[in-house]
């Protein structure tokens, strides 16, 4: 069936469990989102500060190169920046699973579900939007690497990088 | 093939239980059946297998046609337990209904909403038991669907209440409507159904028309009573055991 959707909160309130609040949901989704985000910002802004500060001495009042300096690798600086993503993806998860409990808290609405003519719309309701946001943190995950990645590189001062850092970083991921 | 809800030799075993044991009815088009039991004698776990809540071994049909998203929507359910959802309001179900149900009957949900006077604007779960029952038969039988079946639909709920709803169904079915309706109330369904079927122990033990049974100067409590082979000393018995009193 068509439906013209306006905004966000109307595209999430066919997308829920019936009496089950688009706007709190979508206010707890992009606060989770913005948490995420910040966390993921703040954290790898930090790490790396630090871990690019090692690798210079203060020699009478000024800051040098250490030439022999090697910078952290990307594994290490990045390691946390994303858990923000993986704690809203897990939380989303279990969020599906309590949209399914809530047809069974306060009545049988899981027996109205079951008997509408499109057997699909029960799991639509319950899974959509936790396994749409559950996409957005692993799209999000990939940006935010790939940008950690680029700032990693490029603002490392050349000498100072240790070749490899992406495969190392995969090794790292995958447990090679 | 005529229109009918059939059951052929329908089992339903929870472990070693079997609480429905090869039932065998056919429910024709336009019928108000009463379905009659004792606690756990099946009732409830016949309607749920109708839906397909629950699995069971043996053919349900509509039609002739096994029960399926296709013509699921020809069957609509009232439960004590309650389908509508606590955080919706009547309109809110309103719409709901009338966006998955292609029958829905709105005119027929308003009246009944304006005749039992309930808050359309209000979440259901601010209801009293009375009036949430009230929603649950509204919402079945606005559906649009051609067989409504009802499970204990008015526990909680007073006499008068009760009354109400009796005198309201049998004004607004339509011939092509049919009821099955599972109930405890023996004598105050008597006058609104046209059949009675008996369950005891999962198995289908009595089926009589309440035109057989004026025939025969019967009440349905009577029949009842004798289908199951009622014991009418059963008390007197069970407090001589009690008190040990000898009978006078």
């Amino acid at each position: 069936m068509y439906r013209s959707v306006h905004t966000f909160e109307e595209w999430l309130a066919f997308r829920l469990p019936p009496g089950i609040s688009a706007k709190q949901e979508r206010s707890v989704l992009i606060t989770g989102l913005a948490l995420s985000i910040g966390w993921a910002a703040l954290s790898y802004l930090y790490t790396y500060t630090m871990a690019v500060s090692r690798l210079y001495l203060t020699m009478n009042g000024q800051r040098i190169l250490d030439p022999t300096a090697r910078m952290a690798d990307f594994g290490q600086v990045f390691r946390f920046t994303t858990a923000g993503y993986l704690i809203l993806a897990v939380w989303l998860l279990t969020r599906g699973f309590w949209f399914q409990a809530y047809h069974r808290q306060g009545s049988m609405s899981i027996y109205l579900m079951r008997r509408l003519p499109d057997p699909r719309e029960y799991t639509r309701r319950c899974w959509t939007v936790p396994l749409a946001g559950i996409g957005g943190c692993l799209v999000l995950t990939v940006v935010t690497t790939a940008l950690c990645y680029l700032i990693y590189v490029k603002c490392t001062p050349a000498s100072c990088l240790v070749p490899g850092q992406w495969t190392r970083f995969w090794s790292a991921l995958v447990g090679g | 093939m005529s229109a009918m809800l059939e059951f052929k030799q329908v089992v339903k075993q929870y472990g070693n239980k079997t609480a429905l044991d090869g039932v065998n009815l056919q429910i024709p088009q336009g019928e108000i059946v009463g379905l009659f039991g004792e606690n756990g004698a099946g009732k409830t776990t016949l309607m749920k297998c109708v839906f397909g809540f629950l699995p069971y071994h043996g053919t349900i049909t509509l039609d002739g046609e096994p029960i399926t998203p296709k013509n699921i929507t020809r069957l609509s359910f009232a439960t004590c337990e309650h389908s509508f959802f606590p955080n919706l309001s009547p309109e809110s179900h309103r719409q709901f209904y009338q966006e998955h149900f292609p029958t829905f009957r709105d005119k027929r949900f308003r009246a009944l909403l304006d005749f039992f006077e309930l808050p359309a604007h209000k979440p259901a779960r601010t209801f009293s038991t009375g009036q949430k029952n009230q929603l649950e038969v509204i919402l079945a039988l606005s559906q649009g669907a051609d067989y409504i079946l009802m499970d204990e639909p008015f526990a909680g709920n007073d006499v008068f209440n009760r009354e109400d709803f009796y005198r309201v169904l049998l004004g607004i079915l339509e011939p092509s409507e049919t009821v099955l309706l599972s109930t405890h109330l023996l004598e105050e369904v008597e006058h609104f159904i046209g059949r009675a079927v008996l369950l005891q122990k999962g198995k289908l033990v009595g089926d009589v028309t309440t035109l057989e049974l004026e025939e025969q100067g019967k009440t349905l409590m009577d029949f009842v009573k004798e289908t199951y082979r009622y014991k009418a000393d059963r008390v007197v018995r069970a407090l001589k055991d009690l008190t040990g009193e000898e009978e006078p």
